[in-house]
């Protein structure tokens, strides 16, 4: 039998978005808990910098984050990392998410899950594809890496492998242009160690005794493809919502994101929406971190209301 | 309680293990972030497993020496030598799987 906990709000997902409202739900002196199936901090985490948060010009994103979860422990408000929710109940009064150690229940959720990036969609599997270069980037000092994606992740995390020593890298993109801001195409490009290809894509990998040798691009408007010589492979081709949790519970869009409304709610009384899982034009931290704030003001209300 | 080893003291540390888990970690990873609470979580599955550290940055040579080319990897330890390393993330139950496998 798992242990019962009882809270006035469950906060579903531990970056930006979710630790904002834990920040409010504890100045509103709501019993809340942030459950979270990986650490604290999201996407943040694997930012190398974050330069668009107001009050540090420069810092990396696990920093960032882990000053986020100092506030958080300080207000007092539990965290569970590497909690696996097998069960989320949302309907009804009293909402339930059973994870594989407890279960949970609050009369308010807010769902702060965020997005996960998309995979590589190709035959062949090896372990030198990536998505983190802060993680995956310093074994390939020297060598050649292949970087999938046009926008600020591809150009971000390309001059981060440059800066780490690696030797040259190949940036495609399936669209006619790449996406990411002037600035960091101008600054990849002009290192002298970066080529980029518009309108291609990776059709499949190359390996010998199991080991990455080279990448088969494809040029889509020709059809033509050629043998692309690479040791590694860091992908960024977007991202997903992650709503594998709510799926069949909630109004989502077609493409899976929730329609909260400006107070956060939701399809069902007592549950709120925050963060990247949201349906919105931009997401940036600061957008999820006004949206964590709205949805836990939000839930208190509602509870007080009700 | 997970203690950090060294260059310096990593083949005595293992040697004196007689079950346990070593994970080879980088500073500012989160994916090793995230596998140092994985492995807290199966220390309380598994509290008589000693639990090592291992920075890859600072002791490159021990970490090829284990098998680890990159951060997280997880290296199972039974009587005092490697027996099993695995990278990537893995949630409590998978690292208990791959620890009672080794």
């Amino acid at each position: 039998m798992k242990p019962e906990h009882r809270y006035d709000c469950l906060i579903i997902g531990g970056g930006p978005a979710g630790m904002t409202a834990a920040v409010y739900a504890a100045r509103a002196k709501l019993k809340a808990i942030v459950l979270e199936s990986n650490i604290t901090g999201g996407l943040v985490n694997s930012t190398y910098v974050v330069e668009n948060f107001p009050s540090y010009p420069s810092i990396h994103g696990m920093e960032l984050m882990g000053r986020m979860r100092e506030h958080v422990d300080g207000l007092g408000v539990p965290v569970e990392e590497v909690c696996e929710i097998e069960r989320l109940e949302l309907a009804g009064e009293v909402k339930t998410a059973e994870t594989d150690e407890a279960v949970y229940r609050a009369p308010a959720v807010i769902l702060a899950t965020g997005r996960k990036p998309v995979a590589l969609d190709v035959p062949t599997e090896c372990d030198q594809v990536h998505h983190c270069a802060i993680c995956d980037g310093a074994p390939y000092a020297g060598k050649r890496v292949l970087v999938t994606g046009g926008g600020n992740s591809a150009f971000d995390e390309s001059l981060y492998l440059l800066s780490l020593g690696v030797a040259h890298v190949t940036l495609v993109e399936i669209m006619p242009r790449f996406f990411a801001a002037a600035a960091a195409q101008e600054a990849l490009f002009a290192s002298g160690k970066a080529e980029g290809h518009t309108e291609t894509r990776v059709v499949d990998l190359e390996t010998t005794d199991c080991r990455l040798t080279a990448a088969v691009l494809q040029d889509v408007a020709s059809g033509r493809t050629w043998r692309e010589p690479v040791d590694g492979v860091f992908v960024f081709l977007g991202q997903l919502p992650n709503n594998a949790l709510f799926k069949n519970q909630i109004e989502l869009t077609k493409a899976g994101y929730i329609p909260a409304a400006p107070d956060a709610s939701t399809s069902l009384p007592g549950v709120f929406a925050a963060g990247d899982i949201v349906d919105k034009p931009f997401r940036q931290i600061t957008t999820a971190v006004a949206d964590g704030t709205v949805a836990a003001l939000s839930a208190e209300r509602f509870l007080r209301c009700r | 309680m997970i203690k950090e080893i060294t260059q310096a003291d990593y083949q005595e540390a293992i040697a004196a293990t007689p079950a346990g888990v070593c994970i080879v970690f980088k500073e500012l990873c989160p994916h090793c972030k995230n596998m140092e609470k994985v492995l807290e979580k199966f220390g309380q599955l598994q509290p008589a497993a000693v639990l090592l550290g291992l920075d890859i940055q600072k002791n490159p040579d021990a970490a090829r020496a284990l098998g680890a080319e990159r951060a997280p990897t997880v290296c199972v330890i039974k009587d005092g030598a490697v027996r099993r390393t695995k990278t990537g993330l893995m949630n409590p139950k998978e690292l208990l799987a791959l620890y009672q496998a080794g």
